[in-house]
């Protein structure tokens, strides 16, 4: 799987990460590398079936009571931009599409 | 007691709790080597004087009330940055979190206040805990205390650095890959990766979650044993926590007749012939103190590093659509929602991390999913299975914790792939969620620390430690690095 630097826009696009022309060519060249390396994976012979590692223990769970959490103003505290009740966003639907 | 930097852990505790030396001397003594010494080898991104000085005043004001503060009454503690401490920064070395002020404390943090520990500065790492060489910190490498000029390994270079120059006795750190051993191990100082649900991670910025633990440094087995005690055990807060209570870590430094496997595969070509010799000689050692030394055979270890680079990033990207300049961090200036996401995580985040959420992204995506992720996993739980048969046969697995000693800054800065290829012996543990450790068991011509790696099988911790106290006995005593020039 060769990858170049439109292929690395597509999937900035997914990731909602803003990628400069320049910087997706030097990426397409490190991404091919690392997908050369990691494509060796396909050669390894495995069982029929073989199944994928999905956890290592067992579940341990809590006990199902309330507890306390983070107050309000502890949560809003980090936030670039608030209004003592909510984090504040640029507008979400756009005035012609609704 | 003269030169309080030098000292343990475990003999400061006891200085302090039997008043031989207040936790204030203690706190000063490390400010004054930290103070000195940080120009240098940038271990610690934030130190406040002034808070140690007040965490060891009450430590102080407990003992003088006749109370007994814990087992590590007045022993700084230095802490990866990407640990939450109420009040305190936690940038994971990164611009994307630069102006995140925690509003809890994460569990170990919480565990160490109990214990009487008091918390010193939070240390340097690669951005997000994604890198080798703490080179991807978005401010500036850490160095490494032997040779200024080479890396102190990563991420968890700054905690790792901090405990060799004396900066601190005990440092967290945490292991996705062998951010702990790593740098430990080019360091020259004790570093260990527990068991996977050993430690809580509630209150540790998320990595990669199927790999991430909570780790010690030390510059002995016993410190490090005294910090994995304070910090492990079961956290209702932490769904992969196991519930389990630390192992006993305290068994007399033997062994007679335990078993232990030299993995074939770990002495392959790419292994520098200084470090061979070093862990080859430790090995004799082992053996001739009665341990039983056979070589045994990993075949799918070789692909641990493609396992791990297809896992890793996958799930970092996942865990990394939080940073979106909504709730914390950064903010860009964006027309839109969406454009303000792309414009935050642009400017945020540097280019290593770029590089794995685009790598994660795409192995996650459409179409690949099954060809990338889904193929690694298979081939992880193989290598689970294969390194649980080789249990039944041998203890514990020996070998070098890296394939070279510290290399020089810059030296692998432009060439990810080789710089993933560093982390050969160590991605075998966290993938398949075994405990291992790192010890120095020796330095190069050059004087550079040499680390040797001891792996269990889960919840091992037992006989790990016992091998590792034993094998430090065996080995050359930890030895300070050259004083800084002035």
């Amino acid at each position: 799987m060769a990858i170049d630097p439109a292929e690395v826009l597509r999937i900035a696009r997914l990731a909602r990460l803003k990628i400069e022309p320049d910087e997706a060519t030097r990426l397409a060249k490190d991404l091919d590398r690392i997908v050369a390396h990691i494509d060796s994976l396909k050669a390894v012979r495995l069982p029929e079936g073989a199944e994928a590692l999905t956890y290592f223990g067992k579940d341990v769970l809590r006990a199902d009571e309330p507890r306390g959490c983070l107050a309000k103003e502890d949560g809003l505290r980090n936030a670039p931009i608030q209004d003592g009740d909510f984090f504040l966003v640029p507008k979400i639907v756009d005035k012609e599409e609704s | 007691m003269s030169d309080l930097w030098q000292e343990g852990a475990t003999a400061l505790a006891a200085a302090v709790r039997s008043r031989e030396a207040s936790a204030a001397d203690v706190a000063e003594a490390h400010l004054d080597r930290a103070l000195r010494w940080n120009d240098h080898v940038e271990a610690f991104l934030h130190l406040e004087p002034e808070e140690v000085r007040r965490q060891a005043r009450e430590i102080d004001r407990r003992i003088a009330a006749g109370e007994d503060p814990g087992p590590l009454a007045g022993v700084p503690v230095a802490i990866k940055d990407n640990l939450c401490v109420r009040g305190q920064p936690a940038t994971c070395g990164s611009r994307i979190l630069e102006p995140f002020v925690p509003p809890y404390d994460a569990h170990v943090i919480e565990r160490l206040r109990g214990a009487g520990a008091v918390l010193f500065g939070k240390t340097n790492l690669d951005e997000f805990a994604m890198g080798s060489s703490t080179e991807n910190s978005a401010f500036g490498p850490t160095r490494n205390p032997f040779d200024l000029e080479r890396t102190a390994g990563g991420s968890s270079g700054g905690s790792a650095a901090a405990v060799a120059s004396g900066l601190a006795p005990l440092a967290l750190g945490s292991d996705t890959g062998g951010s702990i051993r790593q740098p430990a191990a080019l360091c020259g100082v004790v570093g260990m990766k527990p068991t996977y649900g050993l430690v809580s991670r509630y209150g540790l910025i998320a990595f990669a979650s199927s790999l991430d633990q909570i780790g010690p440094f030390g510059r002995t087995v016993d410190d490090a044993a005294l910090l994995l005690e304070t910090i492990g055990g079961p956290d209702p807060r932490d769904a992969t926590s196991a519930g389990v209570p630390v192992p006993d870590l305290r068994q007399p430094a033997d062994v007679k007749g335990l078993r232990i496997g030299v993995p074939r595969e770990c002495f392959g070509e790419g292994l520098a012939r200084d470090v061979r010799s070093l862990v080859e000689r430790a090995i004799q050692g082992l053996g001739k103190a009665g341990a039983r030394i056979e070589e045994v055979s990993l075949p799918l270890s070789v692909h641990g590093i493609a396992v791990y680079y297809i896992v890793a990033p996958s799930e970092a990207s996942s865990n990394l659509a939080r940073y979106d300049g909504v709730r914390y961090g950064l903010r860009g200036e964006g027309r839109d929602v969406e454009e303000m996401f792309s414009l935050t995580r642009g400017e945020g985040f540097g280019a290593e991390v770029k590089r794995r959420i685009l790598l994660g992204t795409f192995a996650l995506s459409s179409g690949y999913y099954e060809a990338y992720y889904g193929r690694a996993q298979k081939v992880r739980a193989a290598m689970r299975h294969e390194l649980e048969e080789c249990f039944k046969k041998v203890d514990l697995l020996v070998s070098a914790t890296t394939p070279t000693a510290a290399f020089g800054l810059g030296e692998k800065a432009d060439d990810p792939l080789a710089m993933y290829l560093s982390d050969v012996l160590t991605v075998t543990a966290p993938l398949c969620g075994v405990p291992a450790l790192s010890l120095s068991c020796g330095r190069t011509a050059k004087g550079l620390p040499v680390g040797l790696h001891l792996t269990a099988p889960r919840f091992g911790e037992s006989v790990l430690f016992r091998a590792a106290r034993a094998a430090e006995q065996l080995l050359p005593p930890f030895a300070w690095p050259p004083e800084p020039p002035r």
